[in-house]
């Protein structure tokens, strides 16, 4: 088990904190936003930031091993419409492209939180013109999720994001302010789900994916 | 007209769900303590409480089996409204269900329109009831 210093377990009850504010001004601006289209733009800010500091949590807890994350049977389908539900915010259309249909062992929250992020780091690229939440069966065997575009992505995002951890404040400047954090909490959900993130191309598309461990007992079935 | 009692210690939020609660109709009455929530509801009965279970000096699970151990409020139902992710609490589904509780609702991810939808499945089913 990684010992978990003071600053992280500050930064950790600071997230814990940071929840209460932004409660408060998410459901303001949602009473106030039916006569203000700029209320609702500070409600939508408000959820994101809250999405962003859950995913952080989950993502910490699982890191000390405080709370393993629970793996249940799951369909990737349903992961897949999950997440869509919560990228309305995006200003590109997002794509469902369900291609694996066994059942897996994951976390409902930890995956889709993992989608939520990478579609929205991918959604911030200048060129981004769609983002497809895909499904799929991987030449082995497993099931794998991710997030593509017909951008063509950057194998080193992903190794610049996970090298520069805590070092640098906007390390990915051609992407959002907050690509960088996301990358870094999508990569430790997922290994807390069991699986490796990687960036890789499928077709034209290409994007951030991660395997999910094989379920022993469905195999059997 | 429905009776509605907020329990939340955050007075802000508490504000903005009253108003939120009362343009839908209803009466409302917020407190910030448990035990402000049994005053009021001796001279006030609820026709359903919302309830944060992260407050200061009460914890929630307990005033929810108080609640219910009082013969008035045993059919109030009651809406979690919480800080606390229900998978984070001790307690099955089953266990809330005794509390009396019909909704969980996440604060993060529940607006207020869930809200709404939750205290009108409440009060519906303690209607049927």
């Amino acid at each position: 088990m990684t010992h978990e210093g003071f600053s992280d377990v500050t930064s950790r009850a600071l997230a814990h904190e940071l929840k209460y504010p932004l409660v408060e001004i998410a459901r303001r601006a949602e009473l106030s936003a039916v006569s203000s289209v700029d209320m609702l733009s500070v409600q939508q800010s408000a959820e994101q930031a809250l999405r962003l500091i859950d995913s952080y949590l989950l993502s910490a807890q699982s890191e000390y091993g405080q709370q393993q994350l629970e793996l249940q049977p799951l369909t990737a389908g349903s992961i897949l419409y999950d997440a869509s539900l919560n990228l309305s915010t995006l200003q590109i259309p997002v794509i469902i492209d369900d291609r694996a249909h066994d059942p897996i062992m994951s976390h409902r929250l930890g995956l889709t939180s993992f989608l939520e992020l990478c579609a929205k780091v991918i959604g911030s690229y200048e060129n981004a013109q769609r983002v497809v939440l895909r499904s799929f069966k991987t030449r082995s065997g497993e099931v794998g999720v991710g997030v593509l575009s017909e951008h063509i992505m950057h194998e080193d995002d992903l190794k610049i994001a996970q090298s520069l951890a805590g070092r640098a404040h906007m390390p990915l400047a051609r992407l959002s302010s907050n690509a960088h954090v996301s990358l870094l909490i999508a990569d430790n959900l997922s290994k807390a789900l069991g699986g490796t993130m990687q960036v890789k191309k499928m077709g034209r598309m290409s994007g951030f994916v991660t395997t999910l461990p094989r379920s022993e007992q469905f195999a059997l079935l | 007209m429905s009776n509605i009692l907020i329990i939340e210690p955050d007075k802000r939020l508490a504000i903005t769900l009253q108003r939120s609660f009362e343009q839908e109709g209803y009466n409302v009455r917020a407190v910030h303590t448990g035990q402000a929530a049994v005053s009021t509801a001796d001279d006030w009965k609820p026709d359903v409480v919302v309830c944060e279970l992260a407050m200061p000096q009460h914890n929630g699970v307990a005033f929810l089996q108080e609640f219910r151990s009082y013969d008035d409020w045993f059919f109030v139902p009651v809406v979690v409204y919480s800080q606390i992710p229900r998978e984070d609490t001790s307690l099955s589904a089953r266990q809330w269900h005794k509390l009396g509780v019909s909704a969980y609702c996440y604060k993060p991810t529940t607006r207020l329109k869930d809200l709404h939808y939750a205290i009108k499945q409440a009060l519906n089913f303690y209607e049927a009831a």
